[in-house]
């Protein structure tokens, strides 16, 4: 995983292929912990090929954690696969999905 | 000869006791009665049974009582019980026979008919052994006519075989429909077997042009009259239900799903009226896309027997039996049927036949005896189930037994079809989901879009995976994967070993209460058009995710 602060928010952009039942605790423990900080996290998923439901459990896991200390989450550069499952399971209507990254660092700025 | 000595061997009959307990009320001599005491031949007169003592030889009658000469039409100096051939039914004589020679030994009990002035009595005869030296060994023997009894009972099953056979007719005219035609690409053969009562099973066969027909099967609950005629009912609601909702010239064929809605609507309600339901199979074979669905609604399972695979798979919906709810939801499922593989629909009475013990054919039984008998055709495959189901109940069945057997003669058109194994453990999780993609890539890319490819592998990854977690991961165990497509369709099946699981119980879930789990059946049910999970008969189980193409969305 890479975290690093751009123009306040923190981008977390995990470094796995599949964000799946074989990864997801791995990802909850690690990117839990780093956000908690934060007012502002960007999820960057562009190097994430496929979640499946537990991955999808392991997400919704950080948004509620980041939501309940009144801190703002945005998801980013998901791809087709992955958009298909935020789709299926109406993530949209929990978090800010956004294409590209620089569009979630506007959304952050805003 | 003493009365004691006569009696008391055959105290095991209540009327010989009270016979006994009188019979010491009369003057004794000594501690026994003798048989000419005019007290106890008074006694003996007013029985309305015989007793007679021969010897054990058979070869003289040494006391009979008065109601001797009513039962034999003569006196006892006349009848010789080594030679009775004669008094009695030729298909008695040589039981009868029997009995009385091995009389002098151990006790028996025979019911035969004896000829008596020119007519026909039902005599019941029981005898006992009476202990002395050897030339003093005797029989005793107790007759009595049970005439007016056999003739009520014979005129009972006289009735009763009418009412069978009036019952049958029903079937046969009400219930029982035929297909109206022969197809190519597949055989099917139907049976009823009626049980001692009239039931409420019921078939039917509709065509739906080319390859294509439509059947179904059910069981009314109960039995009679009114059973016979709610299936009656039924199979007239089916019949009006396709025809009201009859597709256009040109328009695609109604969905399996629609046509039971629509016999819903006309049936349900009164059903729930007057109290009673059916279970129903409502399927669909095509031919040549090589495709079964069906809508169950609570009926036994389908067996298919599927040659590629060599098993048999137990099909199984999740509805409930019409007439149990005001309305449901129902779900069409569907699977690949190929060249040599087998369907049986068929009704309770074969699995619930039961065998002398009491125990019960079973569900097991019958898919071993279909695989084994996989390579008999249509009605041969019947006619093996009604023989052996027949002598495993020795004849005698407690409900109808009903059975459509189908075999498949022809390939799907255009049929594609791949398939590899995997170990069965998490660690193929990633090699099982792009198998799959390769798949879609090399032979669906033109006839999906991108996102239902996706939806598609997101589905093998959530099924795959339930797989893996619940059961126990093992190096010796494979898990197949395969492959089939026609124009119309393309399935993605995995064969595995392992427990049973509740594939159908999902719900949507909710994402804005932060749910963090339970969407994984919920993501197979939504990309794919038919999953089916079924039980083989070896611990086998195959779960199909079918997906219906552009093609046959129409069909």
């Amino acid at each position: 995983m890479t975290a690093e602060t751009i123009s306040g928010a923190l981008v977390m952009t995990p470094g796995i292929k599949h964000l799946d039942t074989l990864s997801a605790r791995e990802f909850s423990v690690e990117y839990g912990p780093a956000a908690a900080g934060s007012e502002i996290v960007i999820l960057d998923l562009k190097l994430v090929q496929f979640v499946d439901s537990t991955g999808l459990g392991a997400i919704l896991d950080l948004v509620r954690d980041t939501i309940a200390r009144d801190a703002r989450i945005a998801i980013c550069g998901a791809q087709p696969s992955v958009k298909v499952l935020f789709r299926m399971v109406q993530l949209a209507k929990l978090v800010t999905i956004f294409d590209t990254r620089d569009m979630a660092l506007a959304w952050a700025g805003s | 000869m003493t009365l004691s000595a006569i009696i008391l061997p055959a105290v095991a009959g209540a009327s010989l006791a009270l016979l006994c307990m009188t019979a010491v009320r009369f003057p004794r001599r000594g501690s026994v009665l003798p048989l000419d005491d005019p007290g106890f031949r008074g006694f003996a007169g007013s029985l309305a049974v015989t007793i007679i003592v021969i010897t054990a030889d058979l070869g003289r009658v040494l006391y009979a009582s008065p109601g001797f000469r009513a039962v034999f039409g003569a006196d006892p100096s006349e009848v010789d019980f080594r030679e009775l051939k004669d008094r009695v039914h030729e298909e008695d004589a040589e039981s009868l026979e029997s009995a009385l020679r091995s009389g002098g030994e151990s006790p028996f009990a025979i019911e035969f008919r004896l000829l008596s002035g020119g007519e026909t009595h039902w005599i019941h005869m029981r005898g006992f052994p009476v202990p002395g030296r050897r030339k003093d060994a005797r029989i005793a023997l107790w007759l009595e006519d049970r005439s007016i009894r056999k003739g009520e009972e014979l005129a009972l099953a006289q009735a009763r075989d009418y009412d069978v056979a009036i019952g049958a007719r029903i079937q046969r005219a009400l219930l029982l429909g035929e297909p109206e035609r022969e197809y190519s690409t597949f055989e099917l053969a139907s049976m009823t077997l009626p049980s001692q009562k009239i039931d409420g099973d019921f078939i039917d066969f509709f065509d739906c042009g080319g390859e294509i027909l439509d059947l179904m099967i059910g069981d009314v609950m109960g039995k009679g009259i009114p059973a016979a005629l709610t299936g009656a009912a039924a199979r007239n609601a089916f019949a009006r239900a396709r025809m009201s909702q009859h597709e256009e010239p040109g328009e695609a064929l109604l969905p399996v799903k629609r046509i039971v809605e629509a016999a819903e609507k006309r049936m349900a309600g009164k059903l729930m009226e007057v109290r009673t339901f059916f279970t129903l199979v409502y399927g669909r074979i095509d031919g040549n896309a090589g495709l079964f669905r069906f809508v169950d609604c609570g009926h036994t399972s389908v067996i298919h027997y599927e040659k590629r695979s060599g098993r048999c798979w137990r099909l199984k919906g999740a509805n409930a039996p019409m007439g149990f709810l005001p309305e449901q939801d129902y779900v069409e499922y569907a699977v690949p049927i190929d060249r040599g593989d087998l369907l049986f629909l068929y009704s309770d009475g074969i699995t619930e036949a039961t065998d002398s013990e009491g125990e019960q054919f079973g569900e097991g039984r019958l898919l071993k005896l279909i695989r084994s008998s996989a390579g008999l055709g249509a009605s041969e495959l019947l006619e093996k189930i009604k023989q052996i189901t027949f002598s495993y109940a020795a004849g005698k069945f407690s409900d109808d037994v009903t059975g459509i057997s189908i075999r498949m003669l022809a390939k799907p058109r255009n049929l594609g079809a791949a398939s590899r194994t995997f170990p069965q453990s998490l660690d193929s999780l990633h090699a099982i989901r792009e198998y799959f993609a390769r798949c879609i890539d090399a032979r669906l890319s033109a006839s999906i879009s991108v996102e239902t490819r996706e939806a598609v592998l997101i589905a093998i990854g959530e099924a795959a995976s339930n797989i893996f977690k619940h059961n126990t991961p093992d190096e010796d165990r494979t898990c197949a994967a395969a492959f089939r497509m026609t124009d119309s369709w393309a399935s993605f099946s995995l064969y595995y070993r392992g427990v049973d699981y509740d594939w159908q119980e999902w719900h949507v879930p909710s994402v804005e209460n932060f749910q963090t789990s339970g969407y994984g059946l919920y993501l197979i049910g939504e990309s794919m058009d038919s999953v089916t999970v079924s039980a083989g008969d070896d611990g086998y189980i195959r779960l199909c995710m079918l997906l219906y193409l552009p093609a046959g969305r129409r069909a």
